[in-house]
């Protein structure tokens, strides 16, 4: 019974400080998230020329040496880039460039935890850091569900149609879930399902079966497919 | 007494796993949905069709304002059937005046056996579209929600109480799981029902989430927190979630037709549709999963009073007792996996037992205390233990609240639920007890009047406070 | 010229605002479909731009309320990140004056922003 005591006194300690401490994260993410407003918001309405550099205050840069502030300044492009496109995007991912904000993604793609790694890939496919595709792209058939639809996604919403090459190889089933991600990403690049369309309406894996039939209804590619089956007969 | 401390120790250690279980599951869900973006689902045509159906008996007063809350859902694919079950009051006039509601032919696709139906309605108006109401003859909410289930055009059901507040997002979480599943197959979804009591409602919409500030309202707070953020949680995590909570569940309409729709003969018709639809499942080998969704997702006002709590308790007891009889061919039945090896034997040693356990216990006590061979320092220590464990896992409910879903925001809120906990144990549990005594009293007796009385039961329902009231 | 922005994620709205404000327009903000409906209710402005998945009131319905008010007619922006075809049809078909899909630029917006304001 004592035991018990001990524990319940133990739990009401680590209830106060835990809400001590996350009023504490609150009240500084919020004054971060003040500095930083202005700092995007220059960024989205700039338009200086390429070699330029984006305005960033001191103050800003000087709450950057922090890994928190930094995590918050990428969750908050990252909203920003999903939002807009055009001049403003490209200044979103150019202020990610420039504050090196690349490397903080990339620290995540070699942790061992499984949500890290999908965060890494997901940052960096969103601010558009083509150099990474390699690492991301081994990852599309990887075990854990959320790093491969994450890293599937991120292919696509680089390289459009041509991105859809993992499909090839992939042995693990594509959910309907990210079977509807994938046609939504591919629904604002331009081009069509390239001639492996009929590879993969013959795929060993039924999902990507699946997938390539959606592909095919939605791209109104069955007149064509039709011909070519009745051309092989 | 001993056997009074193996079944406490044994309870207790159960608690232990749960809470472990819950932590692990609970963060396993949360760095999942960080990932997740619902307006994905929302607009996209692939999203899998829902049917809400939700079954009225005199709602006159309110039911006008709970369709338009519920058609205003964020969900594409949505259709909304109000299955008016022989309301003596206005309220299918009311929805036809309000609606634009004409008579129309619709296919009845489903082929559960029902009351028959007077007619269907569907509305003239465009911005209606998703609306569908149906008017049959008086047969309780079973027999109401089957209709629905066999005018139903989409694949999955939510089945609902027509004054549930629903989340705008709810739809698109539960159909989620539908959506994620490769190979097993998710024939249903469970979401958590939380208590609107003290909550501001506008427009059929809550506005502000606040803590009631009836001490019972808070209580049953505390008790949903730990049923359904710690007991559901860590079922989940093992894949063997039994039970899923009335008011608010997504089915494959598919399987819930194979099964046979809802049962009439019994008061936990919610309940026992699950255990059927899981051994249904179990029995035919078929891969399957139940999956549940912790997110507040559907707002119901809690009786605030302890007769209309007493009544609740006691038909919610009734009910499991029955549902578990029904299938008891689950219990220790290794064929049912871990359903009959866990699930059953949990949900009937501590949740259907427990009640008896105490109150036999209390009453042994109270007669080897008047025999004066009551080993009092051992009692107190036994009683003290289990008060302490007992309040030491309602914290544990509400830092698990606190720390994820976190509606509560104000410190005072929260010092509020710590009293809560600590009064809970002589205001609240001893009451609950009761209620479930007598349930399983009233259960014994009407066994021998079976028929006439009990579908008075089920056609009478319960007077639920009106929450579009102003607070 | 007054107008009314309405999105649930701030930084957007803040985005609008920031730039229509420098084109010389009054701009005001609401987070949520509750809060249009009000300002609706106190002042018409000139111009709205919304998204569709808000809490308390969709876009639609907004679309719907305004629509519903007496003298000038208000031209609607629907803003949204649903592109559906068939979403888009529903919104025109509810009154919508522009549909435009996140993401977008804010270059475009301000441009079709004018556009109406003009005609």
């Amino acid at each position: 019974m004592l035991v018990v005591l001990l524990l319940l006194v133990g739990l009401i300690a680590f209830m106060l400080l835990y809400l001590l401490r996350r009023a504490a994260l609150e009240r500084r993410n919020t004054r971060w998230r003040v500095h930083f407003s202005s700092l995007i918001q220059r960024a989205i309405d700039w338009e200086g020329a390429e070699g330029d550099r984006l305005p960033v205050t001191f103050r800003a840069s000087r709450s950057l040496k922090r890994p928190a502030a930094r995590q918050l300044l990428i969750a908050e492009l990252i909203t920003g880039k999903r939002a807009l496109s055009g001049s403003a995007g490209a200044n979103l991912v150019r202020l990610y460039s420039q504050l090196g904000l690349g490397a903080d993604s990339l620290r995540k793609l070699a942790s061992p935890a499984w949500h890290r790694q999908a965060q890494g890939v997901q940052e960096l496919a969103l601010m558009e850091q083509r150099n990474q595709v390699a690492r991301i792209y081994r990852l599309t058939n990887a075990p854990n569900e959320i790093i491969r639809t994450e890293a599937q996604a991120a292919i696509v919403q680089l390289y459009g149609f041509e991105g859809l090459r993992f499909l090839d190889v992939l042995v693990r089933p594509l959910s309907e879930w990210q079977q509807i991600h994938l046609l939504r990403l591919l629904s604002r690049t331009p081009g069509t399902p390239s001639g492996k369309l009929r590879e993969w309406l013959r795929s060993t894996n039924p999902t990507v079966r699946d997938f390539a039939r959606k592909l095919t209804a939605e791209h109104h590619l069955e007149d064509m497919l039709d011909e070519e089956i009745q051309q092989t007969e | 007494m001993t056997g009074l401390w193996a079944y406490s120790i044994t309870l207790l250690s159960s608690y232990l796993a749960i809470g472990i279980f819950a932590i692990l599951e609970m963060r396993r869900y949360w760095r999942l949905i960080s990932f997740t973006d619902y307006s994905l689902v929302a607009g996209s045509p692939q999203a899998p069709g829902m049917s809400i159906l939700a079954p009225a008996y005199n709602e006159g007063a309110t039911i006008v304002e709970n369709v338009r809350s519920l058609l205003s859902l964020h969900y594409r694919n949505l259709e909304l059937i109000v299955i008016n079950d022989g309301s003596k009051d206005n309220s299918l006039q009311q929805l036809i005046d309000h609606y634009q509601l004409e008579r129309t032919d619709w296919p009845v696709t489903g082929s559960l056996a029902t009351k028959p139906i007077r007619g269907i309605y569907k509305s003239a108006n465009p911005v209606f579209h998703r609306l569908l109401v149906v008017d049959k003859e008086n047969g309780g909410k079973a027999d109401a929600l089957n209709v629905g289930i066999n005018v139903a055009s989409q694949p999955y059901i939510v089945c609902i109480d027509v004054d549930c507040i629903i989340e705008q997002d709810a739809l698109l979480k539960m159909a989620k799981p539908f959506l994620d599943s490769t190979g097993k197959r998710v024939i249903a979804s469970g979401g958590v029902v939380r208590i609107a009591n003290g909550c501001e409602i506008r427009n059929g919409r809550l506005v502000k989430v606040k803590l009631p500030n009836d001490f019972l309202a808070r209580a049953q707070t505390l008790e949903y927190f730990r049923a359904f953020l710690l007991g559901r949680m860590a079922w989940s995590r093992l894949d063997a979630l039994l039970l899923i909570s009335g008011a608010f569940g997504a089915f494959d309409k598919e399987i819930v037709i194979a099964c046979g729709g809802y049962n009439h003969a019994t008061v936990g018709e919610d309940m026992e549709l699950v255990v059927r639809m899981r051994r249904y499942m179990e029995e035919r080998r078929l891969p399957y999963t139940v999956t549940y969704i912790p997110d507040p997702l559907c707002w119901t006002e809690a009786p605030s009073s302890y007769k209309i709590l007493g009544r609740q308790r006691n038909r919610w007891t009734r009910g499991t007792i029955e549902t578990l009889r029904m299938h008891r061919i689950m219990c220790f039945n290794p064929r049912y996996g871990r359903l009959g090896l866990l699930s059953f034997p949990y949900w009937l040693f501590f949740e259907l037992l427990a009640p008896l356990v105490e109150f036999t216990g209390v009453l042994a006590t109270l007669v080897v205390a008047a025999l004066g061979g009551l080993n009092v320092p051992m009692f107190l220590a036994l009683l003290g233990f289990i008060v302490s464990f007992g309040i030491l896992f309602s914290f544990f409910a509400i830092l698990m609240e606190v720390m994820t879903y976190n509606q509560y925001k104000n410190t005072k809120d929260i010092l509020r639920l710590a009293l809560t906990a600590i009064l809970e144990p002589v205001l609240f549990h001893p009451f609950v007890v009761w209620s479930a005594i007598r349930g399983n009293i009233d259960l014994l007796r009407k066994k021998k009047g079976w028929g006439e009385m009990t579908r008075k039961g089920f056609a009478a329902p319960e007077p639920k406070p009106n929450i579009y009231a102003n607070p | 010229m007054n107008i009314l922005v309405a999105d649930d994620e701030p930084m957007l709205v803040r985005a609008i605002e920031g730039r229509l404000r420098k084109e010389g327009y009054t701009v005001q903000s609401a987070s949520d479909g509750q809060q249009v409906l009000e300002q609706i209710a106190r002042q018409a402005p000139d111009l709205i731009i919304t998204d569709i998945m808000m809490p308390y009131a969709s876009g639609l319905e907004i679309i719907a309320a305004v629509r519903s008010l007496p003298g000038k007619k208000v031209p609607v922006i629907i803003l949204s990140s649903m592109g559906q075809e068939d979403v888009v049809l529903e919104a025109f078909q509810l009154g919508a004056d522009d549909y435009i899909t996140k993401p977008f630029s804010p270059n475009e917006l301000s441009v079709r922003v004018r556009r109406l304001l003009t005609a």
